[in-house]
């Protein structure tokens, strides 16, 4: 890891997670309001956020029950532990931390009994050009059905132990960066590289049919 | 700083993830993807990985049905409250149903434990100042103090003699195996002592016959 401090790598082009939230300022007094006891504050926050952890709850889980189970069990665990809020990082940082926690421990408890129950696949991936570029590519062994498809990327993502799924979804399904990822797990930005490394070689063996 | 020129494979597939992502230094950038150009099988391991992350990317259009959050909100407020009701540790630990006593029970025993506890501190507490009274050796504590001799610290038991030939000056002459002899010193081979104890002091009283009350 100190070779990539040493290669003066860039600043990151992509924005950081909490600034992605457009109104952060609102954030830090819908905190104060809810701690203060405004629980319509809160609300505020939870219509804002469930959407994205939902997202990488569902993602790492692949299941859609155990996903809105774990964001509820989020927001409720959040609200209780409010008051420990100091507001050294933003808002989203801190529950989205404490999703991804619950979410490994939650993974870690059903190790052996996986099941799926995927969300549906919207529209608009018949225009994404990775799909496009996908279809242009089937190879003659292999037709490539969209169920299916995601089917495949769902079993293969849960062979992949909870730490280096968590750090592949964060990065290569949501797009966050090496030091929002290692912000949320608790760990280094070299943690994370070497795990996203480990897990990509992984998935490669497990969808060599597709890459 | 390392030259890319001269680094490994594999830890150029390292950065190739910085580099599909546009977050290396333009001259390492540059560097990588001259080496890239050199090597087919770092660059057969950058096209596979990003096929691989393009396929991934296309989870992104995995959706729940648009309905699914309109609830969202009521079914958090219908948890948080079944979770409030829920009573906590200590609250369950306290409260039995059916057994009203049990609660009130508990709570002696708890504070019973809490007094034996604080009583076994402080008969501690004192046994060891006690002690350190003692050793002191203060003479108003009229115990019997003993201390132990150290053993005296043991002779050299043979040594070898200046000149063959003198041997017949030791009193005694051991002969090991192969015909060497070795004189001892002449100093008597101590035994080893028992350490000796000394009763350093008795407190004495006058003994009286005189009939005392004592309650």
């Amino acid at each position: 890891m100190k070779l990539l401090e040493k290669l003066h790598l860039k600043k990151p082009a992509t924005p950081p997670v909490q600034s992605a939230v457009p109104q952060h300022e609102e954030d830090e007094t819908l905190v104060a309001r809810a701690q203060r006891g405004d629980a319509g504050a809160y609300d505020v926050l939870v219509e804002r956020y469930k959407q994205r952890l939902y997202a990488t709850v569902y993602h790492m889980t692949s299941n859609h029950e155990d996903a809105n189970d774990l964001v509820q069990e989020t927001f409720i665990k959040a609200y209780r532990s409010l008051n420990s809020f100091r507001g050294n990082s933003s808002f989203y940082t801190w529950i989205y931390r404490i999703a991804v926690n619950r979410t490994i421990n939650h993974l870690k408890r059903r190790r052996n009994r996986n099941t799926y129950s995927l969300d549906d696949v919207d529209s608009g991936i018949q225009t994404d050009p990775d799909f496009v570029e996908l279809m242009s590519h089937v190879t003659p062994r292999r037709e490539v059905g969209l169920n299916e498809l995601h089917q495949r990327l769902n079993e293969a993502l849960q062979k992949l132990s909870e730490n280096h799924r968590a750090v592949v979804v964060m990065h290569d399904i949501q797009g966050m960066t090496h030091a929002d990822i290692a912000k949320a797990t608790n760990t280094s930005e070299g943690t994370v590289r070497s795990r996203l490394f480990y897990a990509r070689q992984q998935l490669q063996g497990l969808l060599s049919d597709y890459v | 700083m390392k030259l890319v020129t001269e680094m490994k494979c594999d830890e150029i597939q390292f950065l190739l993830d910085d580099l599909a992502r546009d977050r290396l230094a333009e001259p390492v950038a540059k560097q990588v993807r001259l080496h890239l150009a050199d090597c087919t099988d770092c660059r057969v391991v950058h096209q596979r990985g990003m096929r691989l992350q393009r396929l991934l990317a296309l989870k992104r259009h995995e959706q729940p049905v648009p309905q699914y959050f309109d609830g969202f909100l009521n079914e958090f407020h219908r948890r948080l409250a079944a979770a409030d009701a829920q009573p906590s540790f200590w609250q369950k630990f306290l409260r039995t149903p059916d057994m009203p006593l049990v609660g009130s029970w508990r709570m002696g025993l708890a504070g019973a434990c809490g007094v034996a506890l604080t009583m076994g501190l402080l008969w501690m507490g004192l046994r060891s100042s006690n002690d350190a009274l003692t050793a002191s050796g203060d003479p108003h504590i009229g115990s019997l103090v003993v201390y132990a001799e150290p053993p005296p610290a043991p002779a050299p038991l043979f040594t070898l003699p200046v000149e063959t030939g003198i041997a017949s000056t030791a009193p005694s002459i051991d002969t090991l195996a192969g015909g060497l002899r070795l004189a001892s010193t002449g100093a008597a081979r101590p035994e080893p002592s028992q350490p000796r104890y000394v009763l350093d002091r008795i407190p004495i009283t006058p003994a009286s016959y005189e009939v005392r009350a004592d309650f």
